[in-house]
């Protein structure tokens, strides 16, 4: 019984042809996937069949029985309020702020018309959705409930008038990691449940290959190739779905080799980092507690965990960016000053790359300045034009580069010139502060193999903060694992995936694909 | 949402505690007193004045005084006026002022919230552009250009309204209270528009459209309490810019309020009358933002966590 | 958005050089003609009651005005844009004070206490730019702040200081560049409201003096007279009132352009 289907349909904005032929064909209980980089059209193709785009739909497109091409919008939103629901990316901006949890589930479970539930129906619905505590919730706003529990309550909301079909655009990609299984799981079995049909789009190709049925992948608006889900993940038949696939670090890949590391030269003993609460709240946080390891030459240390872990701080108060309150650091047996004591030699052993690669760009200097700046503040000379232009190749950019201003380079050509800046001062250590997770898969995979042909080159020591462990184990050596602020795990790459000790590492290889 | 009355309060006294002395040491400090007039006084007739006054002590005494007898509600008696007490001044000034102050800012709520937001839901569309484009032309008009043109129009070319003085029933107060709420009106309708039009293009409304709710409702349920958010936290400076609209307009139109009182004041020396007028001048500006924060507070549930 | 600009442009220029063209001074008494009306005995727009040349007293007076509106609005712009650096860069408590002292501030009836100054001071013209300017410098302030605040944690100020580069340069050569956009457009917002409070200080009475003239005293002077006259009031009403809507939706559109979503770098598709 097909819910849900798109027969060679086509988006277009004014003349451009954004999606091209694409068909596709939902039944109840089965779930597709919408797969590709961003700008693919994945999105297009799911909202513009709902009206829900600044694209206009040709082709036909079916929802139970029900043409939608052509529709009028308010015949449209009847229809979009009896049997669609939807959820997209961000959570908290998806809920208005000055309605409570309560008026928001009420407001869904009523806009087919249906009846308005009790008490015990609210809590129900949020019961099932894993909300704990949900009786208390009821009355919360929006911003008092975490990323998680907010997606959950839209999942509630999407669900509680008994749609059809589900449409979820990237529903986990602002979510944790450890958060992202379970919301996962939380709507295939929804869906398999209740018989609903689920067009997913989501740019995760290995969290997809496990929660689809059938997959599509999309290039530029083209459908590259199209099928069952599993069977293209274990052997894609297009060029695309092969290069997709392999830019993807995976857990089930094998662990590329990787060169053997030299002696010692950081060590962080005990690093305590505590901040005042703000606002007008008494007392602290400790974003880092007890924190001790040690890099070598040539390693690359991953520092692994969730979003509040206390990552990010560690990295930057060994890199001396961020604040120290208690603890030690040393380089090569010298102590290592905090932020505010570091001298130009100091700086020059480390340098940082971080996540966001446009806003780490002045964005109204030219490439050349950008690039000149570390070495003319720490070495007090001015690279010349060939230095500049040998920089320039080693990270993969052309000369005519230096040229040009910040705020017109891309995602990856602005990290490649990050990434320049912070080699010009000759560090023997880099700070990547999540440095590939703002960027696409392919671009990402690009940048990721930058680094590790500048590890074997130059031999630098690598300090790679990130979410992502199966990013870390490609290309980490050893990987810290971190949880509220404290390292629970640290372990050569080999250990700690055959004998992982702390639950905390358990759960995150649990939630990793 | 009591912290934030207390955490205002607390801000609050200081400030008014500071322009109390501040403009007192001000007009001390002014060449020239009130008993400089056209006629030169007898020295003993002076200091006999001057100790009545209480302007012989030091300065310090003299601040003390003044704020204990504010207490008791007591500002003074009028050093121009001489038969009547500030206070007595005030109270017949204030009401008339505070009348054609609060119709004036009504009607600019009015008139503003409902423009800004037609604007906006016709962005982009001529009815955006012209009526956004009055709203600008509103602000830049200064009152004392508005005034007088509004006189000479509806009073003297059209004789429809009267122009001056307080009459009978309510028509005196027709052309004052426009005049006055013009260029509060302008502003609030921009802040309205840009309060809808940000909300509009918000995941929130987003998502509401998805549901297929329809958009009346979504207008009213989703969108119009934080769209009015900007307009809330004008409120503050919005009293303060009719409390100096005020002053054009009473003098404009003839009208015996408080804003006319203090320029006579101001320009004459009257040194209790001055202070009162900017205390409670102060005071009323003061109250506004407390009240801003409150609807402000109302409007968006995020803005009454005490933290940052 | 060009046409603002220009039309205030033309208005500028003309206040400047105008006057040299004249044959009149804007305060020369011409005896023979008083009350003159429009185009008579050699005075385009006639003579008020004194006997002064309308023209030369409306060119004179807004070249007046609009001194004083830029004088006082850089004024505003230099001490807002220290204020607000300081209290945005150096942050925590020093952050706190300062910006409790604006909000402060902001509770005044600010347009009185100028009054006050006026008064106890006396008129200089340099009391005027002061007291002005010392009125607008607080949502410079605030602006600036905002602006430096968001601008001190983006990565590119980190990298800098991982480069070893001092703070005084930082804030010098990052900072200050990335906010002057947004300075200046809210100097050219800053502007108008000048010429307003300056206006309506002349229409009081306590603003620029004779024998000089500005629009408000001539606004003041024509309102007096506009049942008789009505071009006496509406002439100079509409200069200034033309010079303010300018300066104003040019200072808005600059403004929007760069504050909000503008202000994002867009970022070009990755090959």
């Amino acid at each position: 019984m097909s819910i849900f289907a798109l027969s060679n349909y086509s988006v277009m904005i004014g003349d451009k042809r954004i999606v091209d032929n694409l068909s596709l064909d939902i039944d109840a209980g089965q779930i597709v996937a919408l797969a590709g980089a961003s700008g693919s059209g994945k999105s297009m193709t799911a909202m513009t069949p709902f009206g829900l785009s600044a694209g206009h739909g040709e082709g036909s497109a079916m929802l139970d029985g029900a043409q939608l091409t052509g529709l009028a919008e308010h015949r449209m939103a009847r229809l979009r309020a009896a049997k669609t629901g939807f959820i997209f990316q961000q959570p908290l901006t998806a809920m208005t702020p000055h309605r409570t949890v309560r008026q928001h589930v009420e407001e869904a479970a009523m806009q087919a018309g249906g009846a308005r539930p009790s008490k015990a129906d609210l809590i129900a619905m949020l019961g099932r959705v894993g909300l704990t505590d949900p009786a208390s919730k009821l009355r919360q706003f929006p911003h008092r409930l975490s990323g998680g529990e907010r997606q959950r309550v839209l999942i509630a909301c999407a669900t509680a008038h008994q749609p059809k079909l589900l449409i979820a655009d990237e529903p986990t990609s602002a979510l944790d990691a450890s958060l992202r299984r379970d919301i996962m799981d939380l709507l295939t079995g929804l869906c398999r449940e209740d018989g609903m049909a689920m067009l997913l789009v989501s740019h995760d190709l290995a969290s997809v290959e496990r929660d689809a049925d059938q997959l599509l992948l999309l290039q530029e608006g083209r459908v590259e190739e199209q099928g069952a889900a599993a069977a293209i993940a274990a052997a894609p038949a297009s060029e695309y779905g092969r290069i997709l696939m392999a830019a993807t670090p995976r857990m089930s890949e094998p662990m590329p080799a990787l060169e053997t590391p030299g002696e010692p030269l950081l060590e962080a003993r005990d690093l305590h980092v505590r901040f005042k609460k703000p606002g007008w709240r008494s007392g602290h946080i400790d974003a880092v507690r007890d924190a001790s390891f040690t890099l070598a030459r040539g390693e690359t240390l991953a520092i692994v965990g969730g979003s509040g872990s206390g990552k990010s701080t560690l990295g930057r108060a060994v890199a001396g960016l961020g604040p120290v309150t208690g603890g030690e650091m040393f380089w090569k047996g010298e102590p290592l000053p905090p932020r505010g004591k570091r001298t130009r030699a100091h700086r020059g052993l480390m340098q940082p790359v971080f996540q966001d690669p446009v806003a780490s760009l002045n964005p109204r200097w030219q490439v050349a300045d950008i690039i000149a700046e570390p070495a003319l503040q720490l070495h007090g000379l001015r690279p010349d034009a060939d230095q500049l232009t040998q920089l320039l190749d080693e990270v993969g950019l052309t000369a005519d580069y230096a040229q040009r201003r910040a705020i017109t380079l891309s995602g990856g050509q602005a990290q490649r010139v990050a990434i320049a800046r912070a080699l010009i001062a000759e560090p023997a250590m880099l700070l990547l502060d999540e440095a590939t997770s703002s960027l696409d898969p392919l671009v990402a995979q690009g940048v990721s193999q930058l680094f590790s042909r500048l590890q074997k080159s130059r031999g630098l020591s690598m300090l790679l903060i990130t979410h992502d462990l199966a990013l870390a184990r490609r290309c980490a050596h050893r990987i810290a694992v971190m949880q509220d602020g404290e390292i629970v795990e640290c372990a050569p790459r080999d250990i700690l995936f055959d004998a992982p000790q702390s639950q905390a590492t358990k759960k995150l290889i649990a939630a990793s694909v | 949402m009591g912290q934030l009355i207390l955490r205002r309060l607390f801000t609050a006294i200081p400030t008014l505690l500071a322009i109390i002395v501040l403009s007192f040491i001000l007009m001390r400090l002014a060449p020239g007193g009130p008993f400089d007039g056209e006629r030169p006084l007898a020295p003993e007739t002076r200091a006999a004045l001057e100790a009545a006054y209480g302007l012989d002590k030091s300065l310090p005494e003299q601040i003390m005084l003044y704020l204990g007898n504010i207490m008791t509600g007591d500002f003074g008696p009028s050093l121009v006026y001489r038969d009547f007490s500030v206070t007595e001044l005030v109270a017949q000034s204030l009401p008339i002022s505070l009348l054609i102050g609060g119709l004036a800012l009504l009607l600019a709520s009015v008139i503003g919230i409902s423009a800004g937001l037609l604007s906006a839901l016709r962005a982009g569309k001529w009815a955006d552009e012209v009526l956004m484009l009055a709203a600008t032309l509103l602000t830049a008009l200064p009152t004392f250009v508005t005034g007088p043109l509004l006189a000479l129009i509806f009073g003297l070319w059209l004789r429809l309204l009267p122009v001056s003085g307080q009459g009978d029933g309510i028509s005196w107060l027709i052309l004052p209270v426009i005049a006055l709420s013009l260029p509060v009106s302008g502003a609030i309708a921009k802040l309205a528009r840009a309060g809808l039009a940000g909300q509009l293009a918000q995941d929130h409304i987003r998502m509401a459209r998805a549901r297929g709710i329809k958009p009346m409702t979504i207008l009213r349920r989703h969108a119009l309490r934080p769209a009015l958010v900007p307009v809330a936290s004008y409120l503050g400076p919005a009293a303060a810019s009719l409390l100096t609209g005020a002053v054009v307009i009473e003098t404009v139109f003839g009208l015996p309020g408080l804003g006319r009182y203090f320029v006579q004041g101001a320009l004459n020396r009257d040194y209790p009358l001055v202070l009162a007028v900017v205390t409670l001048y102060a005071s009323l500006i003061i109250l506004f933002n407390l009240l801003a924060d409150l609807i402000y507070g109302w409007l968006d549930p995020r803005m009454r966590e005490p933290s940052a | 958005m060009r046409t603002p600009l220009i039309i205030v442009a033309f208005i500028v220029l003309l206040a400047m050089f105008g006057p040299m063209l004249l044959p009149w001074g804007h305060a020369q008494i011409d005896w023979d003609s008083v009350r003159a009306g429009l185009m008579s005995d050699g005075h385009i727009l006639g003579t008020d009651d004194l006997g002064r040349d309308r023209l030369a007293r409306l060119l004179v007076g807004t070249r007046i005005t609009m001194s004083v509106a830029l004088a006082a609005a850089l004024v505003a712009l230099v001490i807002g844009v220290i204020w607000g650096a300081v209290a945005g860069w150096v942050g925590g408590r020093t952050d706190e004070v300062m910006m409790r002292i604006v909000d402060g501030l902001y509770a005044l009836p600010f347009m009185f206490i100028v009054i006050l100054l006026m008064v106890v001071f006396g008129r200089s013209i340099l009391l005027v730019f002061i007291g002005i300017g010392a009125v607008e410098w607080l949502t410079m302030a605030r602006v600036v702040r905002g602006e430096v605040m968001a601008l001190k944690s983006r990565p590119f100020v980190l990298a800098a200081e991982a480069a070893g580069t001092p703070g005084p340069r930082i804030l010098l050569r990052h900072i200050l560049p990335n906010i002057a956009p947004v300075a200046i457009a809210y100097l050219m917002l800053t502007v108008p409201q000048v010429v307003m409070v300056e206006s309506f200080l002349s229409f009081l009475g306590l603003g620029v003096q004779e024998p000089l003239t500005s629009l408000g005293i001539l606004v003041n002077e024509g309102a007096a007279e506009m049942d008789v006259n009505p071009a006496a009031l509406i002439l100079p009403g509409l200069v200034l009132v033309t010079v303010i809507i300018c300066l104003t939706l040019a200072g808005e559109r600059w403004r929007d352009r760069l504050t909000g979503t503008g202000r994002a770098a867009r970022m070009a598709p990755d090959q």
